[in-house]
């Protein structure tokens, strides 16, 4: 159950920083003191669990920007082109590099966290693309499917591993 | 609806969406001391993420073939259910890079588990989501 706690724990945390803007000066500091009696107690369980919050925080700004990034990209090619499925592709690939870029980075480095876990995971997607291969399976769009699936696969997988043999880390 | 607002909404549930996924499959792995389930908690995600999407497309879908006008106003309804839900929310969530990042370093079964599986469970939840909101003429509105 400390699993859960771990969890709990995060949630209350990124609701708890959020928290005091709204409070008045006296309640704020009433809370900064709790937070430091907190910190003095806790140990170094309350240091981890800020870098956990910061990683949270870092990851859902990222992500924020990585979705609006991927509707726009997705948007004009609907318009433009009328095949939302390539923008989906190109959004995952583009993703996928970023990603094998971001693998020179060590694992806990806030700029991996913001960019490989936000960013490039908002910016691409499974969900968009399987409901874009459900419409091709309804429609019986054989060729489609064929791009979508494996095609994207063997060329997200050779642009990330690409991507990651430029950045250094053979890991 | 405006491209601000759009924005707005899309990246509110980008943000919710990239949240759950680093909870669900970066630090529940971590907090239980097995990193290595990371890869299996990234499959289930992407399947419910696919699951849902379909399911909200379908749902859409249905509402489109009633016909917006029910809903009142003329973009309203489906427009905030596409840019927060579908392509917000379940977007942030789903992601195809962690996925492809995890490929070399996971297991083949589980790589060709989420690319067979997250299509047909999007077109599952499409399916289920035009029935149950009644989309398919077969199957009055009403009922």
């Amino acid at each position: 159950m400390e699993a859960w706690g771990v969890v709990l724990f995060a949630w209350e945390r990124l609701l708890f920083a959020r928290g005091p803007c709204l409070c008045p000066s006296s309640a704020r500091a009433a809370i900064l003191r709790h937070n430091v009696r907190m910190l003095l107690a806790a140990g170094d369980i309350l240091a981890m669990d800020i870098v956990l919050l910061r990683m949270v925080v870092l990851a859902a700004l990222g992500g924020a920007l990585g979705s609006v990034v991927r509707d726009r990209v997705v948007s004009v090619l609907r318009t433009r082109a009328g095949r939302a499925d390539l923008g989906v592709l190109a959004v995952n690939l583009a993703a996928c590099v970023i990603v094998g870029l971001g693998a020179g980075f060590a694992g806990a480095d806030p700029i991996a966290h913001f960019i490989v876990l936000g960013f490039a995971g908002g910016l691409s997607t499974w969900s968009s693309l399987a409901v874009e291969v459900a419409g091709d399976i309804r429609a019986r769009r054989w060729a489609r499917i064929a791009l979508h699936v494996p095609g994207a696969f063997a060329l997200a997988l050779a642009l990330f591993l690409a991507a990651r043999a430029l950045a250094g880390d053979h890991s | 609806m405006t491209v601000l607002r759009r924005t707005m909404f899309v990246a509110a549930g980008g943000a919710s969406g990239a949240t759950a996924r680093v909870l669900l499959a970066t630090l529940l792995p971590m907090a239980v001391d097995r990193p290595h389930w990371s890869i299996a908690a990234l499959l289930l995600v992407n399947l419910s993420g696919s699951l849902m999407a379909g399911f909200l497309r379908g749902v859409l879908e249905a509402k489109q073939q009633r016909g917006g006008a029910r809903v009142g106003v003329g973009d309203g309804g489906g427009e905030w259910l596409d840019a927060f839900l579908i392509v917000g929310f379940c977007g942030g969530y789903t992601s195809y890079s962690g996925f492809i990042a995890m490929v070399p370093a996971g297991s083949a079964l589980i790589a060709a588990a989420t690319l067979c599986l997250c299509p047909l469970v999007a077109l599952l939840g499409m399916l289920l989501g035009v029935r149950l909101s009644g989309g398919y003429p077969a199957r009055p509105a009403s009922l």
